[in-house]
């Protein structure tokens, strides 16, 4: 905005004709006036035009540095498991962004669901007013009120509909929270493992600062879900020798090691405006 | 001798530049569907139908390209009762769906007109609006719109050659002119109305009135017995002690809907949901079926293999094949491995906890019965 100003400030300077420096004044004022937005951070939020837009969270699952193909069943784990992967799912709640001034504010009813297996991978934050965005935060899981109350309260197409995320375990249990399933090769014979992530005590808080960027539109926030993660960092996680099952239980020290394992799953990648 | 050449080639040219298709001297067999009668009558417009999802079950939305009318349904009703839709119109979708049975077909397999025997148990029909991947045991209709129409020309079934054939009969009856007419406001009589009507009635088979959903309703005089409950803890409980009945036919549905394979065949000779995908990760996998009116519902499995719960349940006791290409995961249990841990008693108290899903109403409703009798 400023090099638009300084152009036209020397146009203005070099032309003679009188009609054209009148535009060219009113030009440069109304920019100076109404757009210019260069200035220190203290002007940048409020825009000076109210609304909002959605933004998106969108899921790239990644395996060993490369897309996930979903068919190939012999990946290799830091932990020595040749793997592949039938079910990835996700559930997320206490969606926040962060703001110029460093507040987060939290999303109000923002919930997704994600599939990567079904290629679900977009959670749409709708009516998020406009300003800067420099974080964003969500909870692999749910409040204790909405995880155990009644699924069936939730409209149709709701993320937290059980006929649309099928990860309600029925009243009881409520959700899982983040659930991979799939096939390995156990000593030379083809095994299957599933670890369902759930209950409060399993529940995970991803937070994410980039350099900021001005929500006035549609856009998406970029992320890689690294699944070679489960099995690797701090917890060295090997599907034949640790255990080929967890759906957390309440003392259950195969998911402490899984889900400490989680902290590096995602990757903020960038954002698309 | 250049001229003559010339004369040849010019006499056999029509051969190479003929632009007639092949068939173009033979009628075409969907002409009669493809010219829509012009609307003999107008009607006035249908009465909508309020349709609620039940507090038992969790919420769904109607079709919004159909929205339901009591003439509809109506419409839907006569359609699925009416054996003009087979070929030698004695075989309706009734024939294959007992409404005493939860609209399944107590044969291991459905009988077609000629005779010919399917090879997959008929499906029972129920709550289909909570059915989000699709129709038959291998998920090759993705709609219920598809799937009402499939069946009408299967040639193992109902069999017309073509499903304009079963059209021209239906335009042919006064019967079906006035009630396509109080179903769409005019009696053009198409095979898109004809899938509405018939979707929509299906959409109305809602099965939510068991003992389980009076009790979760909080209904007075509706309680648990011991046995039901310790069947119930069986179901919603894993092993070692439980059953993990839960994980592929829990929620409201009491069935995920979705496609897995259970385990029963070591080799598969049957690919299921793979002829629907194609993906080689889907052979031998099949609908999840819900348990609600498993009672009534019986054989069991795609292939109605198991004629009784008790075999269902030896079945998934230890009866499961491990190494079944594509096996689900979660047929692999905490602590027991593909194995339950059940005794005799508890096998015997799961079946009567099912039997709390059983909706007697639903089998005698008479909104969905034969409107012919």
């Amino acid at each position: 905005m400023q090099l638009l100003l300084l152009i036209l400030c020397l146009i203005n300077t070099y032309i003679c004709a009188m009609k054209i420096k009148i535009i060219l004044t009113f030009l440069t004022t109304g920019f100076l006036f109404f757009g210019n937005s260069c200035k220190d951070d203290e002007s940048l939020d409020p825009l000076p035009y109210k609304g909002d837009s959605t933004i998106s969270l969108v899921f790239n699952a990644q395996m060993n540095g490369a897309n996930l193909d979903f068919d190939k069943t012999d990946y290799v784990t830091s932990g020595g498991d040749t793997i592949g992967f039938s079910k990835m799912k996700l559930l997320m709640s206490n969606i926040y962004f962060k703001d110029h001034k460093g507040t987060w504010n939290k999303q109000e009813d923002a919930y997704g669901y994600v599939d990567l297996v079904a290629d679900t991978r977009v959670v749409e934050i709708k009516g998020v007013p406009f300003g800067t965005i420099t974080g964003v935060e969500f909870e692999l899981g749910l409040d204790s009120a909405v995880n155990y109350g009644d699924p069936n309260d939730w409209a149709a197409d709701h993320p937290l509909n059980p006929l649309i995320n099928g990860m309600h375990w029925s009243w009881a249990g409520g959700y899982q929270f983040n659930s991979i399933e799939g096939n390995y090769m156990n000593n030379g014979s083809p095994g299957v493992y599933s670890y369902h992530v759930s209950t409060p005590k399993y529940a995970r808080t991803f937070t994410f600062t980039f350099t900021d960027f001005m929500h006035d539109a549609d856009e998406s926030i970029n992320f890689n879900l690294n699944a070679d993660e489960y099995f690797k960092d701090p917890n060295t996680l090997s599907i034949k020798n640790d255990g080929d099952l967890s759906h957390s239980a309440v003392i259950d020290p195969l998911m402490d090691k899984f889900i400490a394992n989680t902290y590096n799953l995602f990757e903020f990648t960038g954002v698309d405006e | 001798m250049n001229n003559k050449i010339a004369i040849l080639l010019l006499a056999l040219s029509p051969i190479f530049f003929n632009s007639c298709k092949p068939d173009d001297d033979k009628p075409d067999k969907n002409e009669d569907c493809n010219d829509l009668l012009a609307p003999g009558q107008t009607c006035g417009a249908p009465k909508p139908y309020d349709f609620v999802s039940p507090s038992t079950l969790a919420k769904v939305a109607t079709p919004i390209d159909n929205p339901l009318t009591e003439e509809g349904i109506y419409l839907g009703r006569l359609l699925f009762y009416d054996p003009i839709l087979s070929l030698d119109s004695t075989q309706s979708c009734a024939s294959c769906h007992h409404q005493d049975r939860a609209f399944n077909d107590p044969s291991k397999f459905s009988k077609g007109i000629s005779g010919a025997i399917g090879t997959r148990n008929s499906m029972p029909l129920f709550n289909l609006l909570w059915h989000k991947d699709g129709f038959f045991w291998d998920g090759r209709s993705i709609t219920l719109k598809e799937q009402v129409t499939e069946p009408v020309v299967n040639p193992i079934e109902m069999a017309h050659v073509t499903f304009c054939d079963a059209l021209v009969k239906l335009r042919n009856s006064t019967m079906y002119r006035e009630n396509f007419c109080k179903a769409f406001g005019d009696d053009e009589i198409t095979q898109e109305r004809y899938e509405k009507a018939l979707e929509q009635f299906l959409i109305t088979l809602v099965s939510n009135d068991s003992k389980f959903d009076k009790i979760e309703r909080g209904e007075a005089g509706n309680s648990y017995s011991f046995e039901e409950l310790q069947g119930r803890a069986i179901f919603f409980g894993e092993p070692p002690l439980g059953g993990d009945c839960f994980h592929c036919h829990g929620g409201s549905t009491f069935g995920t809907h979705n496609y897995k394979n259970n385990g029963l065949d070591s080799v598969h000779t049957d690919f299921g949901f793979y002829e629907a995908t194609g993906k080689e990760r889907d052979k031998g996998k099949f609908k999840v079926p819900s348990l609600r009116n498993i009672e009534f519902t019986a054989p069991y499995m795609h292939d109605g293999r198991f004629e009784t719960l008790k075999e269902v349940i030896d079945f998934y006791t230890n009866g499961v094949h491990p190494n079944s290409p594509n096996i689900d995961p979660l047929m692999n249990h905490n602590n027991t491995g593909f194995n339950l841990n059940l005794t005799e008693q508890d096998k015997q108290n799961l079946i009567v906890f099912l039997g709390t899903l059983s909706d007697s109403t639903f089998l005698t409703n008479p909104a969905f019965s034969n409107p012919f009798k």
